[in-house]
């Protein structure tokens, strides 16, 4: 049997025996629901960020008609709900209770409750004259179209010379860029435990000592990490299939663009972050002698993904462009996580984004290289935990 | 042919084998024989690989084993080595492709193991569910899927009832029949005398004893008698005779050890002289004699 023949071996067993565990099938329905209910809530979010327009009580017999439609159809720029009322006692009174935000009385007269909404006002002030000026127009003997340059003349035109960059970091794009760290850090931790405890599941139970009858150490490292990364990518799939559908179906074409954007950039990172952690993982569990000690040895790892996260929903997201959020972004170890919310939020120069990756497409064949090493060295080794140093020398000694 | 020639490991202070010398042939049944910590099982994981020698060479066929030959191997560690949680014919499967079996015969092995061994209603069930000698068998089948050309066996039947014994005991004869070498490490001597041709005794890292079992029992410097003699003078009947040790000792009832080259004929006239023979045995040494002899020093 050739090399990699006996990998994909062993990562079709990582395949078939995962996928049909409850954690597996348990774990892949949360990710969908979790992918309905985040398209679900970029759907409702934007309108959660935005006021819903005021309202505003007419007295009916008292208010010029058409003033009504002008508040209501936005087209001076902000709109308002319009509840029409027979007598200015009932108008008062749904000011008093909060029901309404302003009222139009007889005369017309604007009356607030306790205080004036300067937006209010003159969208009034703006929808009351428009109502009026077709009669003071046809006095005239003008059409509003002839009218219309005194009315509304052309806006003059704007240039800006050298102008500032807008970070544009509203609410939901913040929402969207943490939704995204997090998603990344959980990727990279759970994938990550399934290629420890894998590991240190087939070294405790000795059934290692059996399969290397039949296989060399770095065929059962890639299978394994390969079967397991085959069902992250499916589950992943399952997790974007999800979000397609939910988008189909809830009809939100006008998905925010940051959206688009930010899930193709977790994606890429996702991928070159699993490849990275993984064998770093794999190298982890087999120095293990114990299942008790997998979490102990991994407190490195686990520390530094959770330390940068920390850092990429902190300083990354507030100062998107800062130095320090530059160099979280470049580094191989931090760019998994740091760099998406960079894009989300800031505005990364495409060089840093391509030294990023390169850094990182460079860096995974050595760290597959040295944790291979530190696998073949340790993973037939009884007894206590092994010291890297240890492991490392061994590996050169077995074959 | 495997030999291993000339094995050295130390695991720290502890000399786990020293000079270890010894072959098995195909179609042959060898049966290592040791005390507990006599270096077995370090000889064995070596054949795979699992341990690194400070010196010495394992080789089959004359050469250095390559990892194509290896996984023409079947091995049965001591302790077992299995997925837990996988079930059990799919456990056989996956180790019978690893070792190059085509999906198809795979299968097919798994489903004749499994008859043979009476785990056909255990086929879905997981390793974890089963029984100490159930394990014991689904390890064994691991070990036999492909018709492995060598078979390395630690402590194959430890905790088997007798029943279970007795029908690994027929698989592991059949296998040495159809020609693959067969190497395995128990402490049930009689058994390996029933099972094996061929023995090897390790005693503390080295090979004191080795050999086809028949000529090895005719070489031992000593033969055995076993025999009671009624009458005053019955139960000494053999003292005062030249090299002659009192092994046991039960009512009249004896068992001696005696030099190879003494007459049986003698023997038993001197008994008959002593007083009624009620029966007298005279025999090359059992395996656990042998046994005896390597280990505390008597045959060297």
């Amino acid at each position: 049997m050739n090399g990699l023949s006996g990998a994909r071996l062993v990562a079709m067993r990582e395949i078939r025996e995962r996928a049909r565990a409850r954690t597996f099938l348990i774990s892949t329905a949360l990710i969908v629901v979790l992918a309905f209910g985040a398209v679900g809530a970029a759907t409702v979010l934007p309108d959660f960020f935005e006021d819903d327009p005021p309202t505003i009580a007419l007295v009916r017999p008292d208010v010029p008609e058409g003033v009504a439609p002008l508040l209501e159809d936005g087209a001076l720029g902000s709109e308002a709900e319009v509840l029409f009322v027979e007598a200015e006692a009932e108008a008062r009174q749904l000011l008093s209770s909060g029901e309404v935000e302003a009222a139009l009385l007889g005369g017309p007269t604007l009356a607030f409750r306790d205080e004036v909404s300067t937006n209010l006002e003159a969208l009034a002030n703006q929808a009351v004259r428009l109502a009026t000026l077709q009669d003071v127009l046809a006095e005239l003997g003008l059409t509003l179209e002839e009218a219309a340059p005194l009315i509304d003349p052309e806006p003059l035109p704007v240039t800006v010379l050298d102008p500032v960059e807008v970070t544009d970091s509203s609410g939901s794009d913040r929402a969207i860029a943490s939704a995204a760290v997090i998603l990344l850090l959980m990727s990279l931790t759970l994938y990550g435990s399934w290629i420890l405890n894998g590991v240190v599941e087939e070294k405790t139970s000795r059934v290692v000592e059996v399969l290397m009858g039949a296989l060399r150490p770095w065929q059962l490292l890639l299978g394994k990490v390969a079967g397991i990364l085959a069902l992250a990518v499916g589950q992943l799939a399952a997790g974007v299939g999800s979000a397609l559908i939910a988008i189909t179906a809830l009809g939100t074409a006008d998905l925010p663009e940051i959206g688009v954007e930010v899930g193709i950039a977790a994606l890429a990172y996702m991928a070159l972050g699993l490849l990275l952690y993984s064998f770093v993982f794999a190298a982890a569990g087999a120095t293990v002698a114990r299942q008790e000690d997998a979490q102990t040895v991994t407190m490195p790892i686990t520390l530094t993904l959770v330390g940068v996260y920390m850092l990429s929903l902190t300083v990354v997201v507030n100062d998107p462009d800062g130095v320090l959020s530059q160099a979280l972004s470049i580094v191989p170890v931090s760019a998994p996580l740091a760099m998406t919310p960079r894009i989300a939020l800031g505005n990364p120069a495409p060089w840093e984004v391509g030294l990023s990756i390169a850094l990182l497409v460079a860096m995974i064949p050595i760290v597959i290289n040295l944790a291979g090493r530190i696998y073949a060295g340790a993973i037939l080794r009884g007894g206590p935990r092994i010291g890297l140093r240890e492991a490392w020398r061994s590996a050169r000694e077995t074959r | 042919m495997l030999e291993l020639t000339g094995l050295r490991k130390q695991y720290g202070d502890v000399v786990a084998l020293d000079e270890c010398t010894f072959r098995a042939q195909p179609g042959r049944m060898l049966g290592l024989l040791g005390p507990n910590g006599s270096g077995k099982t370090t000889a064995m994981r070596s054949v795979f690989g699992l341990v690194h020698l400070d010196d010495g060479a394992v080789r089959w066929r004359g050469e250095a084993i390559q990892p194509e030959e290896r996984a023409r191997f079947g091995y049965m560690p001591e302790q077992r080595g299995l997925y837990p949680r996988m079930r059990v014919r799919d456990q056989v499967i996956y180790f019978g492709r690893l070792h190059g079996l085509s999906a198809d015969a795979a299968s097919r092995a798994a489903d004749e193991w499994l008859e043979r061994l009476g785990l056909s209603d255990r086929a879905e069930s997981r390793v974890e569910e089963l029984s100490h000698g159930n394990q014991q068998r689904v390890q064994l089948m691991v070990a036999l899927v492909h018709e492995a050309d060598l078979l390395i066996l630690d402590e194959p039947f430890s905790g088997l009832d007798p029943i279970g014994v007795a029908a690994l005991g027929d698989v592991v004869r059949e296998q040495a029949a159809r020609g693959a070498a067969v190497v395995f490490s128990s402490h049930q001597l009689d058994l390996v005398e029933g099972l094996c041709e061929d023995i090897a005794v390790v005693n503390q890292g080295r090979i004191v004893l080795e050999g086809a079992l028949d000529a090895v029992r005719s070489a031992s410097p000593s033969r055995y008698v076993h025999a009671s003699v009624d009458g005053d003078a019955g139960a000494a009947w053999h003292a005062g005779l030249e090299g002659v040790e009192l092994l046991t000792a039960r009512n009249s009832e004896v068992r001696l050890r005696v030099p190879a080259d003494v007459d049986p004929a003698e023997l038993l006239r001197t008994a008959q002289a002593a007083g009624s023979v009620v029966f007298f045995r005279f025999e090359p040494p059992s395996l656990s004699d042998l046994f005896m002899e390597a280990v505390s020093g008597v045959a060297e």
